[in-house]
């Protein structure tokens, strides 16, 4: 492992560095992620990956980590905290992963797991929430099964290929995490997140 | 009318500009005014309303206005469109209405129909949104009554008084706002 920040049974996560530049820009190009994130509807090369790179490890309000493979060292995807709120306890969760890795749910499952730990136990947050795309239900079950709720579905919220799409909020809140774990009559870690 | 952008039956919307910086100020520090607003717990001096207002009418993707009573001039509060996005033809609205001796007069709700109008008719808008917090049910039935749609409620998103609130995500369509101003 390289530099690990956070690490799990199967993955861990780890600060981006110049050299995965190339791996952030074909993730760009592939369909789902350009589904999945709104963000890459203009052409994205290496030099604009690269200045993303630097603008979100200098940003104050945003965390971006890869998403590693343990067995392998491969890059498999990344998963970032946006818009950190202290004033209101709360913080955006996003991820991309990539299209072409074996196993790749299952590690973005995992990453969420770490990321919600340390969202709630170490920035001492409140409340961790997402958007997702409504006609993707394997990242909605994948959610719901870490404990997010569907809070909202914003109705024609973005165009897509020619038509409108809804988008889904998705969130979680620390009083009913610490809940659910109680009454699994476990500690400050749920044994999903380990 | 100076300088109406959208004029209706007892309001008009026009530019804010650095004069109206001092008249806003009051407005933005009131806890009973900001209760029901996003603005966190900044102080806001007349300079930094400058510059918000600088800022806001030089950004290609928000729309801001005074909302003003006909006859009198009188400026009441504020209105607008933040995160316009032409791309997904979209827009967040917010609304003040600062001047307290107005309030219940209905104005919040004649205010708010003329952005939504000003969104679909004049930006070409597909939806405009919202953010009201679940206290806030005044507002809620003004929203309703110019007809957003409820869509779902943020857990635990905004701190007031020492706790967690929800707030409730509001929307309105084209399409809803064409079948009822055909």
């Amino acid at each position: 492992m390289r530099n690990p920040f956070r690490i799990g049974a199967d993955i861990y996560l780890r600060p981006l560095e110049p050299e995965d530049v190339p791996s952030l820009t074909d993730w760009t190009t592939q369909p789902a992620i350009r589904v999945a994130l709104d963000l890459f509807y203009r052409p994205c090369d290496q030099s604009a990956a690269g200045l993303f790179l630097e603008r979100t490890k200098s940003a104050a309000h945003d965390i971006v980590l890869g998403i590693v493979a343990q067995e392998t060292d491969t890059l498999l995807g990344c998963i970032s905290l946006n818009r950190i709120d202290q004033e209101n306890r709360q913080v955006q969760l996003g991820f991309l992963l990539d299209g072409q890795k074996a196993d790749g749910e299952r590690y973005l499952s995992e990453a969420v797991g770490l990321m919600k730990r340390y969202v709630f136990e170490v920035l001492s947050m409140n409340r961790l929430w997402l958007y997702v795309d409504a006609a993707d239900a394997q990242t909605i079950a994948m959610l719901e099964q870490r404990g997010f709720i569907r809070e909202a579905t914003l109705r024609q919220d973005r165009c897509l290929d020619g038509r409108y799409a809804d988008t889904v909020v998705m969130g979680q809140v620390k009083e009913k995490e610490l809940l659910n774990k109680r009454r699994q009559g476990q500690g400050g870690i749920s044994s999903e997140d380990a | 009318m100076q300088n109406a952008i959208a004029v209706g039956n007892r309001l008009y919307l026009r530019p804010l500009t650095r004069a109206d910086a001092a008249a806003l100020v009051p407005w933005v520090n009131d806890p009973e005014v900001t209760r029901t607003l996003a603005v966190g717990s900044r102080v806001m001096d007349v300079r930094a309303e400058e510059v918000f207002i600088e800022k806001t009418n030089a950004s290609a993707h928000a729309a801001l206005f005074g909302i003003v009573v006909r006859g009198t001039d009188q400026l009441i509060g504020s209105t607008g469109l933040e995160q316009i996005d032409f791309r997904n033809q979209s827009a967040s609205l917010s609304i003040l209405i600062g001047e307290k001796s107005v309030w219940g007069k209905g104005y919040g709700t004649e205010a708010t129909a003329l952005v939504v109008q000003y969104a679909f008719g004049e930006l070409h808008l597909n939806r405009v949104q919202l953010h009201v917090y679940e206290y806030n049910l005044r507002a809620m039935r003004v929203y309703e009554k110019v007809g957003f749609r409820r869509e779902g409620a943020l857990r635990q998103e905004h701190v007031h008084d020492g706790r967690f609130w929800d707030t409730v995500v509001m929307a309105i369509l084209r399409e809803e706002w064409e079948s009822v101003n055909a």
